[in-house]
């Protein structure tokens, strides 16, 4: 179909390889401990449930929660777990397909029409390969890869809670704040070391003014509100993915307790939507963000 | 369920709906725009998308304020 990778573009194999096969392996136990775990439900069922007791949402069973329970865990290690179980696919599903997407961004093929996994991780990949293009203006820059692999994780914990049992780590704040904050030091980073620590801050004061006393009140209080309003990125980040993940997910929890037979696919529709969008748009700020504080005006 | 409790009720009520008002106003007119902007020119369908997108969920930022507000206000009001 397409000529092979050359040989600087082959796929590393040795590090991703190893830590497939042990997110595999992982992922092949993680049945069996769920055994005893709802053996234990039978037991004691109202500890474990979500959901309180005048709460319109009904009392769905949580996955983690069990999990955390048997670990020895109380419930705020739920979203940890939650986002481990997402990273863990998310190592299946790039090692088994990183030759797919390594080829889409080399090679550049259309995606064929069948509908497979395949063809979407090539779409998406290329879908991706070229914001970066658009972004930074290079072809393979290291930030691509950064919004990739944003993207990949939250679009897989946000599709995790559409599993039964499975609440999303992305429908947790403080889960989305810890993202959030690595892209906040990420964009910082970059922008210091693209443009030196002393010429980044002066981009936060804004253009330079030649008016007597106005050149200087001006930045001092240019300065001031870029600096809430950057520190105010990660939150706004964080809280949009929150309301967006968590209002589907409590829609969708609403709607079985009215009728559980076929109204809530509808809304699953729905919730695949929302996800991708989602993903898109946090991975999207992000780079935006990252090319914002690299550019220097 | 006593005064205050009707009251917080209301303004949960009246916090989403306010809220989802706004943003559902801005969307249609954005989507009407970007949907007229690409009939009339086709080619610039990729041009717009990004923008499209992120102005879509600028607007949608406040429709969730107001639904976690809503939220706030209705899980506070159990407890």
């Amino acid at each position: 179909m397409t000529k092979p990778l050359a040989k600087s573009q082959q796929p590393q194999v040795t590090l991703a390889a190893a830590a497939g096969r042990a997110c595999f392996g992982g992922l092949l136990t993680f049945p069996k401990l769920l055994w005893p775990a709802l053996i234990l439900l039978t037991l004691n069922p109202d500890a474990l449930a979500a959901g309180g007791e005048d709460s319109p949402i009904p009392k769905f069973l949580n996955a983690y929660k069990i999990l955390a329970y048997l670990v020895g865990l109380d419930g705020r290690a739920v979203p940890f777990l939650s986002g481990l179980f997402s990273l863990a696919v998310l190592g299946v599903i790039g090692y088994r397909f990183k030759r797919y997407v390594a080829r889409s961004l080399e090679t550049q093929v259309e995606p064929s029409g069948k509908f497979s996994l395949e063809t979407i991780t090539e779409t998406i990949a290329k879908l991706i390969a070229d914001l970066g293009k658009d972004l930074f203006h290079r072809d393979a820059s290291p930030h691509t890869s950064m919004i990739a692999a944003l993207f990949f994780f939250i679009l897989i914990t946000n599709l995790s809670g559409l599993c039964p049992f499975l609440p999303p780590a992305s429908g947790d704040f403080s889960a989305n704040l810890g993202v959030a904050l690595v892209v906040f030091c990420l964009y910082n980073l970059a922008g210091i070391r693209a443009q030196g620590g002393l010429r980044y801050l002066a981009h936060f004061a804004g253009p330079k003014v030649n008016i007597p006393v106005l050149g200087i009140l001006l930045p001092i209080l240019i300065f001031a509100v870029e600096l809430i309003s950057h520190g105010f990125r990660p939150v706004s980040l964080s809280l949009r993915l929150m309301g967006n993940i968590f209002g589907d997910h409590m829609l969708v929890g609403v709607f079985t307790g009215i009728v559980y037979w076929i109204l809530p696919s509808i809304l699953l529709f729905f919730g695949v939507l929302v996800s991708l969008v989602q993903a898109f748009v946090f991975s999207l700020l992000s780079g935006i963000y990252v090319a914002l504080a690299v550019s220097d005006h | 369920m006593s005064m205050s409790q009707g009251v917080v009720a209301l303004a949960a009520g009246l916090a989403i709906a306010i809220g989802a008002y706004g943003a559902a106003t801005a969307q249609s007119k954005t989507a009407a725009a970007a949907f007229e902007g690409v009939t009339r020119n086709p080619a610039s369908k990729d041009a717009i998308f990004t923008p499209f997108i992120l102005a879509l969920a600028f607007m949608e930022f406040q429709a969730i304020l107001s639904f976690i507000v809503a939220f706030l206000l209705i899980s506070g009001m159990g407890g």
